[in-house]
């Protein structure tokens, strides 16, 4: 059986197509590929220009390890980001359910202010949450990198539109069959939501993994840092960036979530496929 | 992408399952954490945040009240006019780029066969799991006009790089095509799941009254697209104006002759390099405002679309 | 045994208090703990064997040294000071350290227990940036001064001496053209170093002073000033010696040996020798001189300064300031670091006569330490716009969009106003 019912273009529209496609994959390929060869190359060979390295070494991903503690930072960066996707999908689900679900007073506008809150993101208001972390005590810790961050407005935005759509027959059965709402809420909606959650967790946990801003401000030590502000070692506009170190950092830094993407994608994207075929 | 494969065609149209003699305060428990979140780290920041732009901040002292001085002065600011004009260019070119150029390139991927399919649908979604920081490295190596991979490729042509970060003329336009690049892939993933959605006969009996590709495009598969085009089109507003922030910040701090800077990064200047608090948050809301008048237009607009495609 | 000091007890179980009580007899010796921040993030190691020694020399004061970005160091200071939590002692860029003298509390450094005796050991002109309405606030550290390196290989090619570069800019003017004409390569590249550092230079260099004694007013437009900056377009429009590029794709081209000659800070030499080593030598010469005028060059970089509120941190934190100012930590940082030395007879030190011996280069920055001036203090909360001024009239000029003689006087104007405008 076919695994889309797509189009079936005509020829010429097809000869375009596969050449969209492939200048696409190309112009993304081409200078990842040139990035990881980068952090092949010798102190020498990396101002020559040239695309590959003519003795490849593996000093660059040592270098890393010795010059900052990378392995730190990667503990920091990932509990601190599982902690917080986790807290997010709790928040998110538990308030989605409410906005989708119930009827009351005021339900419209504390969703427009959810949405709203995508427009407000920590950089544009830095000062007073900076004091109220300094308030909290939480400088330098897990609590400051994980607490502030709870909140995530698109995961609720996009798991009401979810549980919208949901049939109707769905949730009247589990009314008819006298099941609660937090009943419901586990037995009918989790089950029927979780490719969704699959893949809003994913895009949280590359948004929390990928974070620049906020780790930079209030992360001093080992204790917290997280491993994008760790490369930022290597950067340094004055006098040359490190490029070999910091390439071969770049490779690492990026790979967690390139593992999560490869792990999960197979499933997320046949769930939804096959979600689609049911029409 | 799935997540929108819960931007079903039909979301809109679907009334909530209110369920009425639920008992009132369960709704309200259920909300509880995400609205203690909100209030406390986005919107008592934010009335912060409005106290701020009416004072001056002094340390040891009382702060004193300035009024409207902080946006007097920046209206008053050539930067000022600047960030704001460009932060127009960069929405108004990033919408056809981001928001309907993966339409095609997801039609494409969806009209492939399954294994094309599934190699783009893998390497497309690539850029959006790099950071921003390891993109615009990534970029200034590429475009480097003399010893980069670009200009590698142009020699042999006989074709001379033109230094498209350094030119007041092309900059913004640089950063406008990296920022695109590193979310062209993903939208056009959201429209591949949309697509996938779509119901099977639909498609086939349209086929069986003789309707070309083209018309099954314009009168079938855009329409059923569109909340997920109303919804990339509100994430790309504010992934472009948030976002850019960080090739802005390593590509070009904000120039050549303020060519690249926009409001926020304009805002994240005056607080963080002249601890200009005043200023900072005056500019952050005057953003925060026209934001949410410009999703509200939006919403207005391509809602009423949604409705009576 | 370690005594955790009374006042970072705060927080901890009221036990833990009482134990320090009652150990009351050793608290004389109890360590306390200060944390520095700094922007050194390429000198760590260099930054943590000097901290190594302190420690040694003082076991009853530990310091947490914490790297922050160089562009936001001196905001996140005065927002930690807004949060009654503001590091001991913060490294800050010189030339922003007078709005944290009212911004962050900064401490007077002559009110510690040797009035200021350490200062001494640091050249008075260096001295003269911490300085405000009489009173020492920020000591320098690492300070930098402009030189020009040049490409050797490239000197060669272009039928020049390589071991001789220019030394005014009517030299810098002639070899770039032959560069360029014999090599078809950039001869010339003025690292900006920040938005306004390269053109203050320049300016300062042909006579210009930046602003107004009173701080109220900027003066630059001088004919002198007017005549280097006309000098600085000629040579990006006209010679076609200069390019046009951005700061870190010209660095990417010096270091790929792209370049002939590069106008940058001292603080780029250790970089430049571990990233050109191996592929070219470069010689490292005195920042041009203008006509027949002395050098006068800004110098630049950043200073300490003081923010402990707590007397006990506050009291370690003039004990570190007056270790790390003593001539031979000053001199082997200079070195490990690559920053200037500080001393006024710096090289009265036989560490750094030994470094000389192996690294002849340096003598050059280390005798241009006399031929600098202060650099522009840059009042008020508009800093960066004033900043964005004179980059922009320097883009403009590269982008040939108006003659010197309107582009300067103009920003000269745009400056004042800014100065008057702002708190």
């Amino acid at each position: 059986m076919r695994e889309t019912t797509a189009l079936t273009l005509t020829p010429p529209w097809r000869a375009v197509g596969t050449i969209v496609l492939f200048l696409s994959s190309l112009s993304i390929l081409v200078p990842l590929l040139l990035v990881i060869a980068t952090s092949l190359k010798t102190p020498i060979e990396i101002h020559d220009g040239l695309p590959w390295p003519q003795s490849p070494t593996g000093d660059n991903y040592l270098a890393v390890f010795d010059k900052i503690p990378l392995g730190l930072y990667f503990w920091n960066s990932t509990a601190t980001t599982l902690l917080r996707v986790g807290g997010q999908l709790v928040v998110a689900l538990l308030a989605a359910y409410a906005f989708a679900r119930f009827e009351f007073r005021g339900r419209d506008l504390l969703f427009a202010l959810t949405l709203g809150a995508m427009m407000l993101p920590h950089s544009l208001t830095f000062l007073p949450t900076y004091l109220m972390i300094s308030w909290l005590g939480w400088f330098d810790t897990w609590w400051g990198l994980i607490v502030p961050n709870l909140a995530a407005p698109v995961g609720v935005f996009l798991l009401r539109q979810h549980m919208l759509a949901f049939p109707r027959d769905l949730l009247d059965a589990a009314s008819i069959d006298g099941a609660g709402p937090w009943r419901a809420l586990w037995l009918v909606i989790l089950p029927n939501i979780q490719p969704a959650l699959a893949a809003i967790a994913i895009l949280l946990f590359i948004d929390c993994w990928n974070e620049y801003f906020w780790p930079l401000v209030i992360t001093e030590s080992e204790d917290a840092m997280t491993v994008q502000i760790g490369i930022r070692r290597f950067l340094d506009a004055e006098r040359g960036d490190d490029l070999g170190p910091l390439m071969a950092g770049v490779v690492l830094v990026s790979l967690p979530a390139m593992a999560v993407f490869l792990w999960f994608q197979r499933r997320i994207l046949e769930t939804f496929v096959s979600a689609g075929l049911k029409g | 992408m799935s997540v929108a494969l819960a931007l079903p065609g039909n979301a809109a149209q679907v009334r909530p399952h209110s369920v009425r003699r639920a008992r009132h305060l369960l709704p309200w428990l259920l909300l509880s954490p995400l609205l203690l979140l909100l209030a406390a780290f986005t919107y008592w920041p934010l009335l912060h945040t409005i106290y701020l732009s009416v004072v001056d901040v002094r340390l040891f002292q009382p702060d004193r009240f300035v009024g409207l001085a902080n946006y007097v002065g920046l209206f008053r600011s050539p930067s000022f006019a600047a960030a704001s004009w460009n932060t127009l260019i960069y929405i108004a070119l990033s919408l056809p780029l981001k928001v309907l150029l993966p339409i095609p390139i997801a039609v494409f991927v969806w009209c492939a066969g399954a294994r094309m399919a599934a190699l783009h649908r893998s390497i497309l979604f690539v850029p959006t799991l790099l950071s921003f920081v390891v993109v615009s490295i990534l970029w200034i190596w590429m475009l480097n006009p003399v010893m980069g991979m670009v200009q590698s490729g142009l020699r042999p042509l006989g074709l001379q790089m033109p230094a498209l970060l350094s030119d007041a003329a092309t900059a913004i336009y640089a950063i406008i095509g990296i920022s695109a690049w590193k979310v062209i892939g993903f939208n056009a993933l959201l429209y591949l799941a949309g697509l996938a959605s779509i119901p099977r006969e639909l498609i086939e009996s349209m086929r069986l009254d003789g309707a070309t590709d083209w018309r099954i495009t314009r009168s079938l598969l855009l329409p059923l697209l569109s909340p997920t085009i109303y919804f990339v089109a509100i994430t790309s507003v504010l992934f472009t104006v948030q976002q850019v922030f960080t090739p802005i910040n390593i590509m070009t701090g904000g120039g050549p002759s303020n060519a690249t800077t926009n409001l926020f990064y304009l805002a994240y200047e005056m607080a963080f390099e002249s601890f200009n608090i005043g200023f900072a948050s005056a500019t952050a809301l005057l953003l925060f405002v026209g934001l949410g008048a410009l999703a509200a237009l939006k919403a207005w607009l391509l809602g009423r679309r949604v409705h009576y495609a | 045994m370690t005594i955790t000091p009374f006042t970072t007890l705060g927080r901890r179980a009221t036990l833990g208090a009482t134990l320090a009580t009652l150990a009351a007899p050793a608290l004389a010796q109890a360590r306390t703990e200060i944390s520095l921040w700094h922007y050194q993030t390429a000198n760590i190691p260099a930054l943590r064997e000097v901290l190594a020694a302190f420690h040694e020399a003082h076991p009853e004061v530990r310091v947490t040294d914490v790297a922050k970005d160089v562009g936001t160091i001196a905001t996140e200071v005065q927002a930690a000071a807004l949060a009654r939590r503001p590091p001991d002692v913060g490294q800050i860029l010189a030339r922003l350290t007078v709005g944290l003298v009212r911004n962050a509390g900064a401490v007077p450094l002559d009110s510690g227990e040797d009035r200021g005796a350490f200062l001494n050991n640091v050249l008075p002109r260096f001295r003269e940036v911490g300085i405000l309405d009489g009173k020492p606030y920020a000591v320098p550290h690492s300070f930098g001064t402009p030189l020009l390196y040049w490409n050797k290989p490239i000197f060669a090619a272009a039928g020049l001496d390589p071991e001789r570069g220019p030394a005014n800019w009517d030299e810098v003017v002639t070899m770039g053209r032959q560069i360029r004409e014999r090599t078809g390569r950039y001869a010339l590249f003025i690292s900006q170093g920040g938005r306004d550092v390269a053109q203050q230079q320049m300016m300062v260099n042909a006579g210009a002073t930046m602003l107004s004694p009173d701080l109220t007013r900027a003066t630059f437009a001088t004919p002198g000033a007017i005549a280097s900056m006309q000098l600085w377009q000629d040579m990006a429009v006209t010679h076609r010696i200069h390019s046009t590029l951005s700061e870190r794709e010209q660095t990417t081209l010096w270091l790929g040996g792209q370049i002939g000659m590069f106008v940058g800070s001292v603080a780029s030499f250790q970089g430049f020798l571990r990233d050109t080593a191996g592929r070219f030598e470069f010689g490292v010469g005195h920042y041009p001189l203008w006509k027949d005028q002395p050098r006068r060059v800004p110098n630049s970089g950043s200073a300490l300064m003081i923010f402990a509120q707590n007397p006990q941190r506050r009291a370690a934190a003039f004990k570190l300031l007056a270790f790390l100012m003593r001539p031979e930590v000053t001199s082997r940082w200079s070195w490990t670091s690559g920053y200037l030395p500080l001393a006024p007879n710096a090289v009265d030190d036989a560490g750094l006569r030994d470094y000389l011996e192996r690294e002849p280069r340096w003598r050059i920055p280390v005798a241009q330490m006399q031929d600098t001036v202060i650099t522009a203090r840059w009042p008020g909360n508009r800093v960066v716009e004033i900043q964005i001024v004179l980059e922009n009239m320097v883009q403009a000029l590269m982008q040939g969009s108006g003659p010197a003689s309107t582009l300067v006087p103009r920003a000269e104007a745009e400056i004042t106003r800014l100065i008057a405008e702002s708190r």
